[in-house]
């Protein structure tokens, strides 16, 4: 009920380009929860707040809320990707670009821009990434809990 | 049979239930992976001892004793390197012939560095006298089955046989790379043949098409590897250590997103596949005794680099006079967790007193190596790129690391790895403006707060290095139960 009301609310707003979770407000994490199909946890850390979604098919995605209640970050571990344009919405289609331009395959894909970071690797069966966005880093928070 | 969580259960609890549902589906993948039907029932854990998996002439040898036997009868000298030849009252049968050359050059788009190439037949299926030899196909230690370009020629005259769910819909598989781009296509069974070696009836992928918007590899971002430069292969030779690329995982009425139906077009939905018509590592469907693994033999790369780097792939451990378990190489137990039935880092490096997961990937160009603030006392320093992370230091580093797994097995990696400057070293490469496609000193770091080691291709130059498949007897030496579980490397 209260995902179905922060749903509501988020279409009202209208505030979120889709389904955006990375830069958006803590309310859009419902909506990947509803979007991934999983189970979440919430965990309280020294200048940060941690959603943890255990989807059904064992992905673990993580999402870094802000004090001022804004995703800052997401991780995850998972047996193939996570939808990543899902997850990390307006911040799509620069990993769509970098993805496309690739000339070598195998490795890591790895965007460092100013105002956004994203690490993708492992292989199928067993990826892990990261994404944060710099500005949006908590006073006294380092990109380094971004596991 | 294995139930979702309740949606809209929160808390612990339910986080514990489905790590135990997992744990279960572990055991059962483990114990069970190449059967045809999903066996989840209490005694089906319990039972140690799976039946002889009669349709390919192989049967699990669950404990040293059986292990033994087959090594006295089919390696005279029980694997020392011995080359004295013992007296048996049993007649072994003809040696088959088990090796085949493997070369490090520029690939079929001449654009690639590191990677390793072998010729793989592939056939009507049934037989092996129908066949396309298809070339450049890159040697990949880390994955399982064989997958190959649709577009290659005279691959479509092959009428290999497609897999079809039960409604008789034909099986596509996604298959991802962790930078978005993707290998989609249908699911076919047919022959594989390399050196003497031969299989009638391999699930295999074929590549071709584009991934449908609503399944993941449609919705990545990247694209469909289905030519060779994109590629740079006509195709990936999954020779891991597991049996199958997903295992039970994707049997069942909850599976993983690998396969695939579209029975109206672009709507796709997931399909339950079994295990023995998942895309398979074909060694393990070798008619011959050659099956439970291979032992891969490079020649070494100076550290400034080579134009060409070649090796040998032997099919077998222990089987042969030519594939021995060397007494100098430590095996290693692959171990999973619950969340990574087919992990993808099973043993560990130790790196100044702290261990971190590791894993052996010959479809890796780059050996990657933890990350700058853990390697900081080693002098290894990034270098200046937004869109990389590979390692630059002044000059070459030598990096003490040892290895080991959850068995107690642990040695220190001899040679040590060297790391050199990748700006440098790539310049003189085919990506650059010279010749070089063999590097054994490319390191990169890996994802920033998930330290990790894997030994990508450069570790392979100047080394033996042994791929034991899971649920396969390990030669002589090695317990079965420990070994054969979930696959082993040794080196």
């Amino acid at each position: 009920m209260k995902t179905t009301l922060k749903f509501l609310l988020v279409l009202m707003v209208g505030a979120l380009p889709a389904w955006a979770a990375l830069g958006e407000y803590e309310g859009s994490i419902g909506l990947d929860q509803q979007i991934l199909r999983g189970e979440i946890r919430e965990e309280a850390h020294t200048g940060y707040k941690l959603h943890q979604i255990i989807t059904s098919d064992g992905a673990l995605v993580r999402e870094y809320v802000s004090p001022e209640g804004k995703v800052f970050a997401i991780s995850w571990h998972a047996h193939s990707l996570p939808n990543l344009a899902q997850l990390l919405g307006a911040y799509f289609p620069r990993v769509q670009q970098a993805s496309q331009t690739r000339t070598q395959r195998g490795g890591p894909l790895v965007i460092r821009n100013a105002d956004f970071v994203f690490f993708s690797g492992g292989r199928m069966m067993d990826f892990h990434g990261t994404a944060y966005l710099p500005g949006l880093l908590p006073k006294n928070v380092s990109a380094g809990v971004v596991r | 049979m294995r139930t979702s969580p309740e949606s809209g259960v929160r808390g612990p609890e339910s986080f514990k239930k489905l790590r135990s549902l997992w744990l279960l589906r572990v055991l059962c993948a483990t114990k069970d992976s190449t059967q045809s039907t999903q066996r989840v029932s209490v005694a089906s854990v319990l039972n140690l001892f799976p039946r002889r998996r009669t349709r390919r002439g192989q049967s699990w040898l669950c404990f040293g004793s059986a292990a033994l036997l087959v090594g006295l009868m089919f390696m005279p000298g029980c694997g020392g390197g011995s080359t004295t030849t013992t007296t048996t009252t049993t007649t072994p049968p003809p040696p088959v012939a088990n090796s085949v050359t493997v070369t490090v050059n520029a690939g079929p788009a001449n654009n690639a560095v590191n990677m390793a190439y072998v010729s793989v037949q592939v056939c009507t299926p049934g037989a092996t006298t129908n066949c396309v030899t298809i070339p450049y196909v890159q040697l990949d230690t880390a994955s399982s089955g064989l997958r190959i370009l649709a577009s290659f020629p005279g691959v479509s005259g092959l009428n290999l046989n497609q897999v079809t769910d039960p409604s008789k819909h034909p099986v596509y598989e996604c298959y991802e790379f962790a930078d978005g781009n993707y290998l989609w296509g249908p699911v076919m069974q047919g022959g594989v043949a390399m050196a003497g070696e031969s299989a009638t009836n391999v699930p295999m992928q074929l590549i071709e098409g584009s991934a449908p918007s609503n399944t993941p590899c449609g919705s990545t971002g990247g694209s469909n590897l289905t030519t060779s430069t994109a590629l740079q292969a006509n195709g990936i030779l999954g020779i891991g250590p597991a049996m199958q690329d997903c295992g039970l995982l994707c049997y069942g009425t909850t599976v993983q997103p690998l396969y695939w139906v579209c029975p109206s077009g672009s709507a796709c939905s997931l399909a339950s596949v079994p295990t023995a018509t998942q895309v398979s590592n074909p060694v393990a469907f070798f008619n011959s005794t050659d099956t439970n693994g291979v032992m891969l033999t490079m020649g070494s790369v100076v550290s400034s680099g080579a134009s060409q780097a070649t090796g040998t792939l032997y099919f077998g451990i222990g089987t042969q006079t030519d594939n021995a378990l060397s007494s100098s190489a430590k095996a290693y137990a692959l171990s999973s967790d619950p969340l990574n039935p087919i992990p993808y880092y099973p043993i560990f490096a130790i790196y100044n007193s702290t261990s971190y997961a590791a894993s052996i990937d010959s479809a890796q160009q780059y050996l990657v190596i933890l990350d700058p603030t853990t390697l900081a006392g080693a002098g290894i320093t990034s270098c200046a790129s937004s869109q990389s992370t590979y390692y630059c230091p002044s000059s070459a580093v030598t990096l003490p690391l040892t290895i080991k797994d959850n068995n107690g097995d642990t040695a220190t990696l001899s040679p040590a790895l060297s790391i050199g400057n990748a700006t440098t070293l790539l310049a003189s490469s085919v990506l650059g403006t010279g010749t070089n496609t063999a590097f054994s000193n490319l390191a990169e770091e890996s994802v920033p707060g998930t330290d990790y080691v894997i030994l990508g291709m450069p570790f392979f130059y100047g080394r033996t290095v042994y791929v034991g498949i899971a649920g396969q007897a390990p030669p002589s030496g090695l317990s079965a139960t420990t070994y054969g579980a979930l696959g082993y490397w040794a080196f």
